[in-house]
Parts: structure tokens; C-alpha cells; sequence
């Protein structure tokens, strides 16, 4: 064993990329000579001082991995991942090492078969604070075919607050252990697909057989490992690709992601280390109701819609159609339907199963739906949501307001807006963290901060014969608006608005909103001002790269600083290249009996 | 003749569970679900084997509308010879959806567990598509009768 230290000592092995890939270190200090194991579980740690010394910790497993020591609970059973390194790093006899004994490793993984490692990224889920990026998990497929019985690996925080804000912000500061666990991936596939009504994308990672088992062998190695979860850096996205890089060490994914790391960022960094190999997608059933509904006429989708609401007399069909075809199309329909409304908790348990057996009965004695030729399934003109816009924006300017020129200046580093390109993003979404505008006044020579968000999410999201969602909005941040006749002033905001949504043509999105504004700022009389609102849009994809939106807003301020405010805005956007687009605002607004028209021209960039 | 290919094919996948499943400890994972009231229940089953070889990690009796499935019964090591238990209590709905339709992807995961070949599978599908009422024979059955039904429509 004293040879085996003096070699790693003198190979320097604990410098290893591997090592480091093994333990999560990171370097950190001042001048980045300290390295740190963003691991946080003591367990984890073979050295006591193991989390900040990867030489002492190098140190103590290989002496662990010569202790006599057997079972389960041995260093040699726990750690197989970083055996299998040091096995070769070493040249280790193993004839010469206590003979390991590991009945739970060997049953789970020994002998066993993987095949390929999948990253899943169900996207964003708007009614859900916490899914609002999406997520991102590991699938590993063993010998089975079907990918359903394949292993989901997923990292996610062991919160049991159900109260928003307080998980919010347990969430942001780490004030919650995240773990590791793996399930069948058909949980997954029900809790997303059919719970949350999230699609599914699953990006084949071209790894090698090899490659994935040494991931499997450092999941064994996480298990029931904890480390503080935050929700902006170190969340389930960014600990996944840890396991991409103890598949293979030489890869650097974690390092880019040290400030934040929003779940499709990281796919699309993975895809550019050359990892991915193939996408498929697995639509939510609100999809795949929106998709079958389409193929259904209008009085059969009402005898499938009353069948799904459960309504007396409603448990079997009145076929008005003779057609075998239809008749398949309407009943495949009112399953979804009767799923859906079952899952939202809309019919009670009792006469879901009834009808639910009932329905696909009727089903059964349809027989096999005529073949449809030449359709693939996973051509559902769905956009890869890697493929989507860049998630921080850049832009710069020029304008008038007032008649008064300006530059403006403009940063986002997250997410995306109502009028950036919906591909790959929810559609009528919008969510914004910390996007600043700052305008240089040229005649003036001032430089003034115009708005900046804390936070802004919009979810527009459209009603129609079935899915009747609310739309909402909570806006809050600061704002350089009129505080009097002429003069302009920087008040603080917080707009939250309900109301609904419809879709407007092809490619449009109309909506209305009730609103309150809460604005506070040393300028206004009583330094406050609050009041009821409205609002209403029309949101549209005019041609190719065009979209625009068109909205105007009334507030009326009845507390502190009493008037009404009036404003206008016709926004558009041009999409000049993949991450490049052209802004042409045009707005006013009427407030104190003055007006402020605007005009703005602003080059953005995503990255 | 399909028929006897069929019963052939069904019999060997039973001879293929009741080995690989033997080797578990049947009282390992009681706390999970059922599994000694589910074999008492199934005692004049043919099924008998299979399930006494299967049941050790069930997850209940499930029925329909069970959404969020194996509450408690998260230890991956303990899949490896429950599968198709766990997977048709887990995946009821789906599963019965897929029958009714003769095709889906959790019909074909019960195929693949239940080892009946790929040559075999249309015929399978397409008569446990016309059995649905044999298979899921009330709104209140349970996985165990299932697979029990299952069998004996594949028999038949």
C-alpha cells in the first residue's frame, strides 16, 4: 500500500482531471488555488478535511480501498467509480487487495446491460413556479427495449414547503439538500406527460458502453449524497452534468455554468461538446389532445367532451357517424379528454373509472385504426427547444422620447419575452429576470437607468372548446415614467393582472387583463401610487421573422398620488438571423395631462 | 396453429419468469404493497408461479386512476425480477388504453416482459384487443387480475 501512495504522490494524481471530475471539485479563493468539493455531504468524504483536500482525500480511499474492511458499507462497495479509475491509474494488482464483497452494487447494477444514456428535458410548466425553465434528467437504457422500464436518474431538492415564497426562497439560497434517486422512467413519463402537461424532449448522448457505465458507477456513488440545491446554479441541471463528466473526465461543463444554469443552456452546451446524437420527442397529452381534436368534427367532439365530463347518461356513445375511422378518432379523443379532466381533478375518481372502462371497451371492439401511410410520429412540427433563441440578449439603440434623442442600452440574462422567437420556448410566454435599460439623453447629456425588472412572467396562454386556462402576469421592478406634467422620474412598480386569452387567427394571440399597479417613488405626490388596471393584446406572427404586439393599458391611481395614465405600444420585432433581431417600438402614453410619444430602434443579439 | 404458437410462446414466458424470479427473498419488500394478500387471492390462479416469483416488490393492489403509482417503493436494486408486476400496477390506465387501441408503447413494454417475440405481437395485440371486456373485466380490477386475465385471453 505505501508503494501505491508514493506513486499517486508521485504521479500527482490527486491534480487528476478525473479526480476532480469524481469528487465535484471546483477551484476557488482568491487567486483560485483552493479546491473545494461542491459536495456537501460529509459522507461523502473518506479524509475529514476530504471536501477541501483532494490529496489527503486521494489518500485515505486508497488506504480505505486496502482495509480490511467488507460489505455494503466498505469504501471498495461505495465508491466503485473511483476504484475503477485508481485500478487503472494505479495499476493495481487486485489479487493483492482484500476481496470485495458488494451484494446490493451486485444486484442493482453487476452484470447488468446499459446500452445508452438519454438527457430529458421536460420543458417549462408555466402554471408552476418552480418548472419554470423546464428541468433536466438522466435516462440510462438497460437491455429492455422498451425505453419505459429504463432507469431515470434525477436530481432534485427534498422540499416539503408547500407555501410558494417560502419555497422560492429556501430554493435560491440553498437552504434545501438536494439528493440523487432513480425511478422507472414511466413514473417520469406520467409525471411529466400526463400530470404536468409538459412535453418531453430526449437527446441521445453519444457516449460509449463503457463511458456509461463509469456514470452509472458514480450515481451508485451519489446515492442518498446530498449537496445544498439552489435554484439558480447548483439545481438539478447543473449536477446532472457532473455525471457527464465522470463518464468522461476530459469534458468541462460544469465550469460554464458557475453563476446560473438554466436547464436548456445546459443541453445546448452539451450539444456543442459534440454529445448529442439524436433527439426524439414525447408531446404531454394536452398535446396530443390538441393534435387528435384537430381531426375531430365539431358535434363528435362534444359527445367526446360530454363523455369526459362525466355527465349523466353521457357513459357510452350515441354514434352519429357510420364510419369506422370516425368512430375510432372520437372515442381515442374522449380517452384523452376523460384522462385529462381526471388528472386535473375535474370528475371524481368513481366516475372516471366507470366511464373510463367504458370508453375503452367501445374502443376494443373498434379494432386496429387503419394504417396511416407515411406518417412519422415524431414529425409533429414540434421546434427543438435547444434549437431556440439564445436565453441572454444584448441590444443597443436609438430613439426619441418627448422628441428628445437617446441611445438605449439593454441587457436580459434570462429568458425570453412575448416577442422573442417562441421556438423551442413556450408560446405566449414570457419570463425575464434582471433585464436592465439604461438611456443616454444626448441633448441633455444624462444618463438614465429606463427599466429594469426584477422579475417579469406573462403567461398568456390561449382558451378554446376544452383547456380553459387563466392568464397572469407579475411584473415588479424600476421604472422611469411620468410623475407630473413634464417631468419623468424613477418609481418602483409592481403590476400583477389576471384575466384571459384566445387565439386570433392563425398566428395570433389575443388577450385581456384586470391589473393592479403599485408604484412608490419620491416624486410622486405621497411618494405612492396604486390603482386598478386593464389591459389587452393582440400578439401576432405576421410573416417569417415578423411578430408583433400591439396593447394598450389603462391604470386608474386612486390612493396616493390620484390620475390616470393611459398608454399605447406597437411593438415589433424582425428576426434578422438565428440570434440577431431588429426592434421598431412605437408607444404613448397620457398621463397628467401630457402626452410622451416614443420611438425606438434597437439592434438585439442572443447569446 | 397461430394459436398454439401463440400458447407456446405465452408458456415459455411463463417457464422464463418463474426461474429468474426465484431467487428473490418473496418477503423482502412487504412494506411496499400487498404481496401476501395478492397471493393468497390468486391461489387458484395459473398464475400462481409467476406471481409467488413476482410479487415480493408489488406495489398493491393497483387499480385504475392511480396516477402517482409506487409511493414508498423507490429502491431501484429490488426492479430486477418484479418487473412486470410493478410495471402493470404502475401503468394500469396506460396499459389498458393500449389494449383497447391494439397498440401503444406500454403494450409493447408488456409484450417485451412478457417475452413473446416480435413475430408474435400483432397477433397478441389484436386478441387482447378484442378480449378488453375479458382483461380489464370492472372498473374496480386490480393489476394482479390483470395479468392473470391476460394470460388466460393469450391461452384461450
Amino acid at each position: 500500500m505505501d508503494g501505491l501512495l508514493a506513486r499517486a504522490r508521485q504521479k500527482e494524481l490527486y491534480r487528476d482531471r478525473t479526480w476532480e471530475a469524481l469528487l465535484h471539485y471546483k477551484k476557488r479563493g482568491l487567486f483560485l488555488t483552493g479546491m473545494h468539493s461542491l459536495v456537501d455531504d460529509p459522507k461523502f468524504f473518506l479524509a475529514p478535511d476530504g471536501r477541501d483536500n483532494p490529496e489527503s482525500e486521494l489518500e485515505a480511499t486508497i488506504r480505505a480501498f486496502f482495509s480490511p474492511e467488507t460489505g455494503d458499507g466498505s469504501a471498495r462497495c461505495r465508491f466503485p467509480a473511483r476504484y475503477d479509475w485508481l485500478k487503472t491509474a494505479l495499476r493495481i494488482d487486485e489479487s493483492r487487495l482484500p476481496g470485495a464483497y458488494c451484494p446490493a452494487f451486485e444486484k442493482a447494477i453487476g452484470g447488468k446491460e446499459f446500452r445508452r444514456a438519454v438527457l430529458v428535458f421536460p420543458t417549462a410548466h408555466m402554471n408552476s413556479p418552480a418548472s419554470m425553465f423546464g428541468h433536466t434528467l438522466i435516462r440510462i437504457d438497460t437491455g429492455y427495449r422498451s425505453k419505459l422500464l429504463s432507469y431515470a436518474v434525477n436530481y432534485s431538492a427534498n422540499a416539503t414547503d408547500t407555501n410558494g415564497l417560502l419555497f422560492a426562497f429556501k430554493g435560491l439560497f440553498g437552504f434545501y439538500k438536494g439528493y440523487f434517486s432513480i425511478l422507472p422512467y414511466y413514473e417520469k413519463v406520467k409525471e411529466y406527460n400526463n400530470m404536468d402537461q409538459r412535453d418531453m424532449w430526449e437527446y441521445n448522448l453519444d457516449l460509449t458502453p463503457e463511458e456509461i457505465r463509469r456514470m452509472v458507477l458514480h450515481i451508485w456513488e451519489l446515492q442518498g449524497i446530498y449537496s445544498y440545491y439552489y435554484f439558480l446554479d447548483e439545481n438539478c441541471s447543473y449536477n446532472l452534468l457532473f455525471l457527464l463528466e465522470a463518464a468522461r473526465p476530459p469534458l468541462d461543463l460544469t465550469d460554464r455554468f458557475r453563476l446560473s444554469a438554466i436547464p436548456v443552456d445546459t443541453i445546448k452546451a452539451v450539444g456543442e461538446a459534440g454529445l448529442i446524437s439524436g433527439v426524439e420527442y414525447r408531446p404531454s397529452q394536452a398535446t396530443v389532445i390538441r393534435e387528435k381534436a384537430a381531426l375531430v368534427n365539431g358535434p363528435d367532439r362534444a359527445e367526446a367532451l360530454a363523455i369526459s365530463e362525466g355527465k349523466t347518461g353521457a357513459d357510452t356513445f350515441n354514434w352519429r357517424t357510420e364510419s369506422r375511422n370516425e368512430r375510432i378518432l372520437t372515442d381515442d379523443l374522449a380517452i384523452e379528454l376523460l384522462q385529462y379532466n381526471f388528472s386535473k381533478g375535474k370528475i371524481p375518481k368513481t366516475k372516471y373509472k366507470k366511464a373510463f372502462l367504458s370508453v375503452l371497451e367501445a374502443r376494443g371492439k373498434l379494432g386496429a385504426e387503419p394504417s396511416m401511410d407515411g406518417e412519422d410520429p415524431n414529425d409533429t412540427g414540434a421546434e427543438r427547444p435547444d434549437r431556440g433563441h439564445g436565453s441572454r440578449r444584448a441590444g443597443i439603440g436609438f430613439g426619441f422620447r418627448r422628441g428628445a434623442p437617446f441611445i438605449e442600452m439593454s441587457y436580459r440574462p434570462a429568458y425570453h419575452d412575448l416577442l422573442d422567437p417562441s421556438q423551442g420556448y413556450v408560446s405566449g410566454s414570457q419570463i425575464e429576470f434582471l433585464s436592465i435599460s439604461a438611456r443616454y439623453y444626448i441633448r441633455e447629456n444624462r444618463l438614465r437607468l429606463s427599466r429594469m425588472n426584477f422579475i417579469s412572467i406573462v403567461s398568456l396562454a390561449p382558451r378554446d372548446w376544452f383547456f380553459k386556462p387563466v392568464s397572469w402576469k407579475i411584473d415588479t421592478g424600476l421604472l422611469e415614467k411620468a410623475v407630473s406634467a413634464d417631468r419623468d422620474s424613477t418609481v418602483f412598480f409592481l403590476n400583477p393582472g389576471g384575466g384571459f386569452a384566445w387565439n386570433a387567427g392563425n398566428n395570433g394571440l389575443f388577450y385581456a387583463l384586470l391589473e393592479t399597479d403599485v408604484n412608490a417613488g419620491d416624486r410622486l405626490r405621497d411618494k405612492y401610487a396604486i390603482g386598478p388596471g386593464a389591459s389587452a393584446g393582440i400578439i401576432a406572427s405576421v410573416a417569417g421573422g415578423w411578430k408583433t404586439h400591439t396593447c394598450g393599458r389603462w391604470t386608474q391611481y386612486v390612493a396616493g398620488d390620484r390620475h390616470t395614465e393611459l398608454s399605447l405600444e406597437s411593438a415589433h420585432r424582425f428576426r434578422l438571423g438565428p440570434e440577431e433581431a431588429l426592434d421598431l417600438i412605437f408607444s404613448g402614453s397620457w398621463a397628467y395631462g401630457s402626452s410622451r410619444p416614443e420611438a425606438i430602434m434597437k439592434l438585439n443579439r442572443y447569446f | 396453429m397461430k394459436r398454439l404458437v401463440l400458447s407456446f410462446i405465452t408458456v415459455l414466458a411463463l417457464l422464463g419468469f418463474t426461474t429468474a424470479g426465484f431467487a428473490e427473498n418473496i418477503h423482502e419488500n412487504v412494506g411496499c404493497g400487498l404481496g401476501t394478500m395478492l397471493l393468497e387471492k390468486s391461489k387458484d390462479s395459473i398464475l400462481i408461479e409467476i406471481l409467488a416469483a413476482t410479487t415480493n416488490a408489488t406495489l398493491g393492489n393497483q387499480t385504475f386512476g392511480i396516477s402517482s403509482g409506487t409511493l414508498g417503493c423507490r429502491q431501484p436494486a429490488r426492479w430486477a425480477s418484479n418487473e412486470l408486476n410493478q410495471f402493470v400496477a404502475a401503468n394500469m390506465d396506460s396499459l389498458a388504453k393500449d389494449i383497447a387501441a391494439g397498440k401503444g408503447e406500454s403494450l409493447d413494454t408488456l409484450a417485451e416482459l412478457m417475452k413473446i417475440p416480435s413475430g408474435g405481437r400483432a397477433a397478441f395485440y389484436s386478441k387482447l384487443q378484442a378480449n378488453f371486456a375479458k382483461i380489464f373485466t370492472s372498473e374496480n380490477v386490480q393489476s394482479a387480475d390483470v395479468i392473470d386475465n391476460i394470460v388466460s385471453v393469450a391461452l384461450s
